[in-house]
């Protein structure tokens, strides 16, 4: 995999999002220039209904595999967040990223999210936000 | 720039003064930055606290939405004779009050003094898979502060003496 060095530089993070929709259009939390978009850009998109495909999160280091998360926006609703760690007595920060769907099923809003720990290289796949 | 996010302590009167905090430490006085001074005395026959601590979140840069903010920590916090407290409570910026007692002696127990605070519970009640909720937010017009929570470190006389920590705690927050 290649990775565009202006993402690389902007990026903070080990991962971006990227989303494609039915029509083909991309959109990324990073232009190939570098610039960040934010994922507003996407909420406006699905709330005009405009159907999404698949949303990504793109690995920034090597030996980082890609996430997919393919969604049916009939009846789906993607869901993509970054969960921070901060300890205020030494100043650590930790991340996880979090992708996954959620849909109103018989009332209920039902999810289903992987949670992904870049530094630990391990996963969680969960219906439950915890 | 994704989003920015700083924890910070309030301190002194009125509206207070956030100061961000990367080495937080319990302490005799209103100070974010005690260093070794104003320690809690060790007292046989009595309980000496620490000032409580006024922390919030202070969210800047650009970001869609900050959300789910919750603290915990290992379930340890400190030592034997020592308890970390929690105001029930957690509150927005205009209900800080500042922090009293008497400088390198004692503070005054947030519970009786602090007028946002009406109970208290042990911090190691709250850990990972069982966080205490600060503010579920949403957020998404920075900059912001998130509500503020209050810490108290109680010391009794079966405390052992000397500088204590670094512990686990852990403010959490989702970012879109």
């Amino acid at each position: 995999m290649e990775y565009n060095p202006k993402i690389v530089k902007a990026c903070p993070f080990p991962y971006y999002w990227s989303a494609k929709f039915a029509d083909g259009e991309e959109v990324a939390q990073y232009t190939a220039e570098g610039e960040e978009v934010l994922y507003q850009e996407v909420l406006n998109r699905l709330e005009v209904g405009k159907g999404l495909s698949f949303i990504e999160l793109v690995p920034l280091r090597k030996g980082l595999p890609l996430y997919r998360q393919e969604i049916d926006s009939t009846w789906q609703r993607p869901i993509v967040f970054r969960r921070h760690f901060v300890k205020p007595s030494t100043n650590e920060h930790r991340l996880m990223f979090a992708l996954g769907w959620q849909a109103t099923i018989s009332g209920k809003n039902v999810k289903s999210i992987i949670y992904i720990d870049p530094d630990k290289h391990q996963i969680l796949i969960t219906s439950k936000d915890w | 720039m994704a989003a920015t996010v700083d924890v910070r302590e309030i301190n002194g009167a009125g509206a207070g003064t956030p100061t961000v905090v990367t080495a937080a430490k319990f302490c005799t006085a209103d100070s974010n930055n005690p260093g070794t001074t104003n320690p809690i005395p060790i007292v046989t026959g009595q309980t000496k606290r620490s000032y409580w601590k006024s922390h919030e979140l202070y969210l800047s840069g650009a970001y869609t939405q900050i959300s789910n903010v919750y603290i915990y920590c290992d379930g340890t916090m400190f030592e034997a004779g020592m308890t970390t407290y929690i105001g029930d409570e957690t509150l927005v910026a205009a209900s800080y009050q500042e922090a009293t007692g008497t400088p390198g002696d004692t503070g005054d127990e947030m519970v009786a003094q602090h007028t946002g605070i009406t109970a208290k519970t042990n911090l190691n009640t709250f850990v990972i898979g069982a966080p205490k909720l600060v503010d579920a937010g949403p957020y998404s017009t920075p900059p912001e502060r998130t509500k503020h929570v209050v810490l108290q470190l109680d010391v009794a006389d079966t405390a052992s003496p000397g500088e204590k920590g670094p512990e686990q705690l852990v403010f959490r927050y989702d970012e879109v």
